[in-house]
Formats: C-alpha cells, sequence, structure tokens
C-alpha cells in the first residue's frame, strides 16, 4: 500500500477543509472540477457496459471455491454495482457545490477511489514509486491518477479527524 | 489471529477432527483484507474504523499487517456476517476474501 501523497495545490490551501459550522468547504476549480466529473463519468459508463477495465472493483470472495462464489454472486446480484452508482449519483448532485455534508464527501471519497482503482489497474501501478517518461502516451492518465491520490489523501485525512 | 474468546461459547468443549473443513458449524468464517499497490494506508485505516468502529489503534495495526504481511484477518463470524463483511469491503474498494477459520 501507498502512503498518501501530500497536496500540491495553489498557495497550500487545501482541496478540502472542514467548517466551523459542519459540513466542508470545497476549493477546487473549474477545471480539476471538470477532470472529476469526466472521470466519474467514465467510471459510470464501464459500470454501466460492465467493461472488463472496472473488474477490480468486484473481487472474488471465495478464492478457489466456485461454487461458493457463485451463490455469493447470487445473492449479491447487482448490488455492488448500484452502491457504486449511488455513490456517483451523490457525487453528481455536488460537484459543482462549495460545501458537502458528511455523506456527500464519504461518497466523494468511494467514488474518488474507484477511479483509482481503475486507472491503476490499468497503468499497472505497482508498489514501488512509478515514474514515467516524457513521451508516454499514458503520461495524462498518470497526472490524473496523481491528482486524484492527493485529493483522496486530504479528503480521508478531514474525515478521520472529525471527531466522530 | 484468531480472536482469543469463541464467538459462541458453548458448554461442552469437543474436540473436533481437524481434517473436516466444511461441516463444523462452530469455527467462524473470517474475513480477509489482502494488501494491495494502490489503495492507500490512511484510506484502508479509515474505512476500517468506519466499517467495523475499530479504534484509530487496532484499525492502524490491522493495516500494517495488510501491508507487510500481505493480509490482515478483519472480522469473524457466521457466513452471513461474513459475506456482509467482505461485500461492505468491496464497496470501498478493498481486496477482501472470506474462508473457514
Amino acid at each position: 500500500m501507498p502512503r498518501g501523497i501530500g497536496w500540491t495545490g495553489r498557495w497550500g490551501i487545501l482541496p478540502v477543509v472542514q467548517r466551523v459550522d459542519g459540513g466542508y468547504r470545497v476549493n477546487l476549480g473549474r477545471i480539476e472540477r471538470q477532470v472529476l466529473a469526466q472521470s466519474f463519468d467514465e467510471l459510470r459508463s464501464l459500470l454501466a457496459t460492465k467493461d472488463p477495465a472496472a473488474r477490480r472493483l468486484f473481487p472474488t470472495a471465495y478464492v478457489d471455491q466456485p461454487e461458493l462464489e457463485a451463490e455469493f454472486r447470487g445473492l449479491v446480484g447487482d448490488d455492488l454495482v448500484r452502491s457504486q452508482l449511488e455513490a456517483l449519483d451523490l457525487v453528481e448532485r455536488t460537484i459543482d457545490g462549495s460545501t458537502v455534508d458528511r455523506d456527500e464527501l464519504e461518497a466523494w471519497m468511494r467514488a474518488i477511489n474507484s477511479v483509482r482503482l481503475v486507472i491503476g489497474t490499468r497503468l499497472d501501478i505497482g508498489e514501488e514509486a512509478f515514474e514515467v517518461e516524457p513521451d508516454d502516451p499514458d503520461l495524462p492518465l498518470y497526472a490524473v491518477y496523481d491528482f486524484l491520490s492527493s485529493l483522496l489523501a486530504v479528503i480521508v485525512d478531514v474525515l478521520a479527524h472529525d471527531g466522530r | 489471529m484468531r480472536a482469543a474468546a469463541p464467538m459462541a461459547p458453548s458448554p461442552v468443549e469437543v474436540d473436533e477432527p481437524r481434517d473436516d473443513t466444511s461441516t463444523d458449524p462452530d469455527r467462524p468464517w473470517v474475513v480477509l483484507v489482502w494488501n494491495d499497490p494502490i489503495n492507500l494506508m490512511d484510506y484502508v485505516t479509515f474505512v476500517f474504523q468506519k466499517l467495523f468502529g475499530y479504534s484509530l489503534e487496532k484499525a492502524t495495526r490491522l493495516m500494517l499487517d495488510v501491508h507487510e504481511k500481505g493480509r490482515a484477518t478483519v472480522s469473524t463470524g457466521t457466513r452471513e456476517k461474513a459475506e456482509l463483511d467482505v461485500f461492505r469491503l468491496h464497496e470501498h474498494g478493498l481486496w477482501a476474501t472470506m474462508q473457514k477459520d
């Protein structure tokens, strides 16, 4: 597991901060929100079409026990997809807002991490810190992955220190 | 990683045959979380606290077990409870599996 890397935003302003009167303020710029919205759109499409690129979001529960696994999948059905889509719904309703509540921020956390899992799997991210060549065609994807990782680290930090 | 106290204390201690892996109702199911290179350490700790109500200390210890040993048992119980816990961990993107202890 990697440690979260620091937020490298402008002027040291954190992207999410807890408000004194409850809730959380979201300090993201227009382009950052557009990157997020596009990432969430893509995740929604992958989920809707059951694209194999999203298979990392549906791990095996019973290893080497195909009968029990099939039984489990039958029981769970599409609940896992539905749960992912519900988080995306909540995020999309609040993507342009300046304030979110805790449920909404936890939905942001889950959706951002799901996108990271899909991109990280696609890029075959390993345990070691990655280095990218300047002419790597996946360079933009690495940049998005880095951005999402930094944002997630801040969100987890804010949620974990909310004293609840 | 087994809990010191059994989940459901029984009045009589019985020596079960050790090679019977499928029908022993007293052996709980365990939920394992496996290490992966994408989920952030602090995220995993937070998810353990959120889903299981563990203290920061316990959640951190489990996260470090996953990180350093490759896996950790994060909960135990009936098959139904284990399946629910696995589902909730999968909802949060953690690589969770379950098996008989």
